[in-house]
């Protein structure tokens, strides 16, 4: 079947077929962004704590390779420092989502009956309640600040998780596999990750690069109102608000955060769908 | 002259493995008020052939040769003119009645829509014809069953609305691609019955697509038995399967569990699995499962011979 | 049916009935039921092969999950090797599942895709150390005409036929003493149905299992199996060997269904007289009514069938369920 091509990495290749550049270029990118985070703990082009007032406003040069923002501050700089935050509140929101709404969603398949229509409700009230009174809440009770937007983007994020967990895995469930798993002496939990879990994976892992990056820009909206992460912490979501005011006279400033968030969002979506053709058998092709 | 005549069909597909044939190089003919049945295995190209005829194979798809029909030939004509003839002069009978059925409009509706397109009848006239249609494929009580939805018939009743529909023009050829797998075999009987009384009262020339030898048996005038996208044998059915010279259509026969199998004899399975589409022998498509293969078999293929009146097989060693 | 029999049966089915709760039609409305299976009796001896035959609706399915434990009985009993299985605890049950094991109809859904042969084919074997599984699973694969080396493979990389076979040495890992056939050869090619059946016949003779074979093609019924029990609307209409029941058909719907079978070499018919249908789906509920379910279709439906008749024993094995045969 792999012919004259043997070891892993031939495997693989062999494997992923055309997918094979998304997960170079995927990989790559989010590599870029994981040591672009890393890297600003120790170093940045310029400072991002100190104003510079007779330097705001730049266009690109020499000095500062993206210009300057409204306080005189480094794009650059604060572009890789908002790297951290973006990633942070991307991991965190989403794992919260993923964790917590997988889990809700197998067991409400895999228990079924009030279970399944008690959670199921449950999720839909979560889904309901707006995101920023979510937000407004936990502020209330502790403090305003990148925690408390992280865990309410999570929060918010576990019903989509859970109904999609719900209904992959209700077309999962009716397939002869499981009642032959069944059949087998295998339990439920058995089933629910063996079985079902691996094939619903694949529209997991898309809806996970999906919410990382509205992820993103949901913090930016909960700053915005004073609720998510707080200045002076620069993140790519309020660099885009601040360079509203802007937009006229330096059109930098919302096109480089910009980018920053859409190369971030292609990268994981690729890196996501490459990963997805990885965990499918099927995607090998030939016999 | 033949109703419809199919030279040289050959139908390409691209694969990431290069072009492949699913139909290579078939001919035959339907007359008037025969049923000729194309029988065979799953990948056999019994079901592309009958898309073919009807012109509904996927845009990326090539096909070649003559599809003529009373002398016209379908693939010169353009998709409008060929929309013209769907439904109208050649209609289609699917495996599945359910998924053949818009959920959502009433059986009347279905049948009435063919007739609203394809002819000048008013909405009253068409109504007139639809009853008299669900009459004729035996549905009791018409008038009233007219204003009922798919889901309130059973599965034979469906596809006897399907089979309505398909004769709601007239045609003068219906393709029916398993039109009783699907369904019981109480119910397929039934169905049977239909198509027969229909052909026989008609003329209409019915290409039957089936897998199943006792169907093609007891209703089919003509059969044409295909493996690998070729013909292997053609001839009058009760001849073919009385006395098969191809050893495809001699395993088939022979792999078909029958009522009057002695006791203790065992079914003789035709060895081995039908090659993919890119992997098909150069020579007979049947060559790695023959029980009678020789080195010959392998270097070219095989034509078609007359070996007995009418009755047509591609093997060498006929 | 004598108790000595019935001791040595290692499926026996009495007067099982199984039903199922159809949607609510609103909130508030009372709970309706469709009875899938009605008081159905048979038995399996050991090494022996039943066959259920039916049509679609028949409750022939339903009938192999209540007997694989799938679906619950709601009323009757199903014992397995004399065991009741509504008396077994959750882990009795799940340790007699290695005596019987189920082959499903459709080869394309009964296997995991993303799960590899080797571990599909040891499922059942639980509590087995990796080395022996991975060795019973060889050894399975190479019963059905497998090889080693089909063990890291996905179930894509095989046509219906193999993977029907896959899904067989699955069933036969734990070397069961039953296996419930559904429908087994039914979504297979003929070429490679007469395979996997002298597989199974093969199977039989090597291992000694019995089977319990649901079908609703009577050609391949009266292949492999010896005994068979119609069913006709979730009720045992005749039971009796295959080829007599096939020969001379004792009930009415037997009779149609015998009839009705497309027979080989039988030459084409002649276009029947038109027919007329009854439109409507049949009458559903003919087990509240009391009366015979085939009545509405019988040709010699009489006053005396507005009763339900009972299965009686018409001697040498074969029961029917008709006042008039």
């Amino acid at each position: 079947m792999i012919g004259a091509q043997t070891g892993r990495f031939a495997k693989i290749r062999y494997r992923l077929g055309a997918s094979w550049l998304s997960l170079w270029l995927g990989g790559f990118i989010t590599l870029c962004l994981f040591a672009t985070a890393i890297l600003s703990y120790f170093w940045t082009p310029h400072s991002v704590a100190r104003m510079n007032m007779r330097a705001r406003l730049q266009a690109p040069s020499l000095d500062h390779l993206l210009g300057t923002d409204h306080f005189g501050r480094d794009i650059l700089s604060l572009l890789m420092i908002g790297s951290q935050s973006a990633l942070k509140i991307g991991i965190v929101a989403v794992a919260i989502g993923l964790v917590l709404g997988v889990l809700l969603g197998l067991a409400a398949t895999a228990r079924g009956g009030w279970f399944e229509e008690l959670a199921m409700r449950a999720s839909d009230l979560l889904f309901a309640f707006p995101v920023v009174l979510l937000a407004i809440m936990l502020a209330a009770t502790f403090g305003p600040g990148s925690v408390t937007s992280m865990i309410a983007i999570g929060v918010h994020n576990i019903p989509i998780f859970a109904r999609l967990t719900r209904g992959g895995a209700k077309s999962i469930l009716a397939r002869e596999f499981v009642m032959a798993s069944r059949v087998a002496g295998r339990s439920s939990s058995y089933i629910a990750a063996l079985h079902v879990l691996p094939n619903v994976l694949n529209i997991l892992v898309v809806q996970a690069t999906i919410s990382f990056a509205i992820a993103i820009l949901a913090d930016a909206a909960l700053g915005y109102l004073g609720l998510g992460t707080q200045p002076p912490t620069p993140t790519w979501g309020r660099m885009l608000k601040d360079a509203q005011s802007f937009l006229s006279q330096s059109p930098y400033l919302a096109i480089f955060p910009g980018l920053a968030i859409a190369f971030t969002v292609l990268g994981l979506n690729l890196f996501g769908d490459a990963l997805r053709d990885l965990l499918d058998p099927r995607s090998s092709q030939g016999r | 002259m033949a109703l419809l005549e199919v030279e040289h069909l050959t139908v390409s597909l691209p694969t990431s493995d290069g072009w492949v044939h699913p139909v290579d190089d078939v001919s035959f003919t339907v007359s008037r008020g025969e049923i000729l049945s194309i029988v065979g295995e799953s990948g056999c190209g019994k079901s592309t052939t009958a898309l073919a005829v009807m012109r509904l194979l996927a845009e990326n798809v090539r096909i070649a040769g003559q599809i003529r029909l009373d002398g016209a030939d379908l693939l010169q004509l353009s998709e409008a003119e060929m929309c013209a003839l769907r439904g109208n002069r050649i209609s289609m009978i699917f495996q599945e009645p359910m998924t053949a059925l818009n959920p959502v409009k009433t059986i009347g509706f279905q049948i009435m829509e063919p007739l609203l397109v394809h002819t000048s009848m008013s909405r009253t006239e068409a109504r007139e014809k639809a009853i008299d249609l669900l009459a004729r494929v035996g549905i009791d009580q018409p008038a009233r069953r007219i204003n009922a939805y798919p889901h309130q018939l059973s599965g034979g009743q469906r596809q006897r609305i399907v089979i309505a529909m398909a004769l709601a023009c007239e045609p003068d050829l219906i393709v029916a691609d398993e039109p009783t797998t699907a369904l019981d075999t109480t119910v397929q009987r039934q169905i049977l019955d239909l198509l027969l009384r229909l052909v026989s009262e008609t003329s209409i020339a019915l290409m039957l697509i089936t897998h199943n030898l006792a169907v093609v048996s007891e209703v089919a005038d003509r059969v044409m038995v295909m493996y690998g996208g070729r013909i292997t044998e053609t001839g009058p059915t009760s001849d073919v399967l009385a006395h098969p010279i191809h050893p495809y259509t001699k395993g088939l026969i022979g792999a078909l569990p029958r009522a009057d199998l002695p006791p203790g004899e065992r079914l003789v399975p035709i060895a081995g699995v039908v090659p993919r589409l890119v992997d098909m022998p150069s020579g007979c498509a049947l060559a790695d499962r023959c029980p009678a293969v020789i080195d010959a078999c392998r270097r070219a293929r095989p034509a078609e011979r007359m070996i007995r009146p009418a009755h047509q097989a591609a093997c060498i060693r006929a | 049916m004598s108790i000595s029999h019935q001791a040595s049966a290692v499926l026996s089915v009495e007067d099982l009935s199984v039903r199922y709760r159809l949607p609510r039609r609103s909130l508030f409305a009372a709970p309706e039921w469709f009875a899938a299976v009605t008081g159905a009796t048979f038995s399996v001896g050991k090494g022996a092969s039943l066959a259920l035959v039916g049509e679609s609706g028949s409750g022939k399915s339903s009938l192999a999950k209540a007997v694989m434990g799938l679906e619950p009985a709601s009323a009757g009993a199903i014992r397995l090797f004399g065991q009741d299985l509504a008396s077994l605890s959750a882990n009795e049950l799940r340790e007699l599942r290695r005596r019987f094991q189920m082959v499903f109809q459709d080869p394309y859904s009964s296997l995991d895709p993303r799960h590899s042969i080797q571990r599909i084919v040891i499922e059942p074997l639980r509590d087995v150390a990796r080395t022996e599984a991975r060795e019973r699973a060889a050894e399975v694969l190479s019963h059905v005409g497998l090889g080693v080396n089909d063990l890291g493979k996905y179930p894509h990389q095989f046509s219906g036929g193999q993977r029907q076979r896959i899904a067989i040495a699955r069933a036969l890992v734990t070397k069961p003493d039953l296996i419930v056939a559904d429908e087994p050869v039914s979504a297979l090619d003929v070429s490679v149905q007469a395979q996997v059946l002298n597989l199974m016949q093969d199977l039989q003779a090597q291992y000694g299992m019995a089977y319990l074979f649901i079908s609703h093609d009577l050609a391949v019924v009266e292949y492999l199996c010896e005994d068979v029990v119609v069913l006709y609307r979730g009720r045992v209409v005749e039971i009796g060997k295959t080829r007599e029941v096939m020969k001379d058909p004792a009930h009415p719907y037997t009779q149609e269904l015998v009839n009705a079978m497309p027979r080989l070499g039988g030459g084409k018919r002649r276009p029947a007289a038109k027919q007329q249908v009854k439109a409507g789906s049949p009458d559903e509920n003919a087990n509240a009514t009391g009366a015979c379910p085939y009545m509405s279709r019988c040709p010699r439906a009489a006053e005396v069938c507005r009763v339900a008749p009972s299965l009686r024993a018409l001697g040498n094995g074969r029961s029917v369920a008709c006042h008039l045969s």
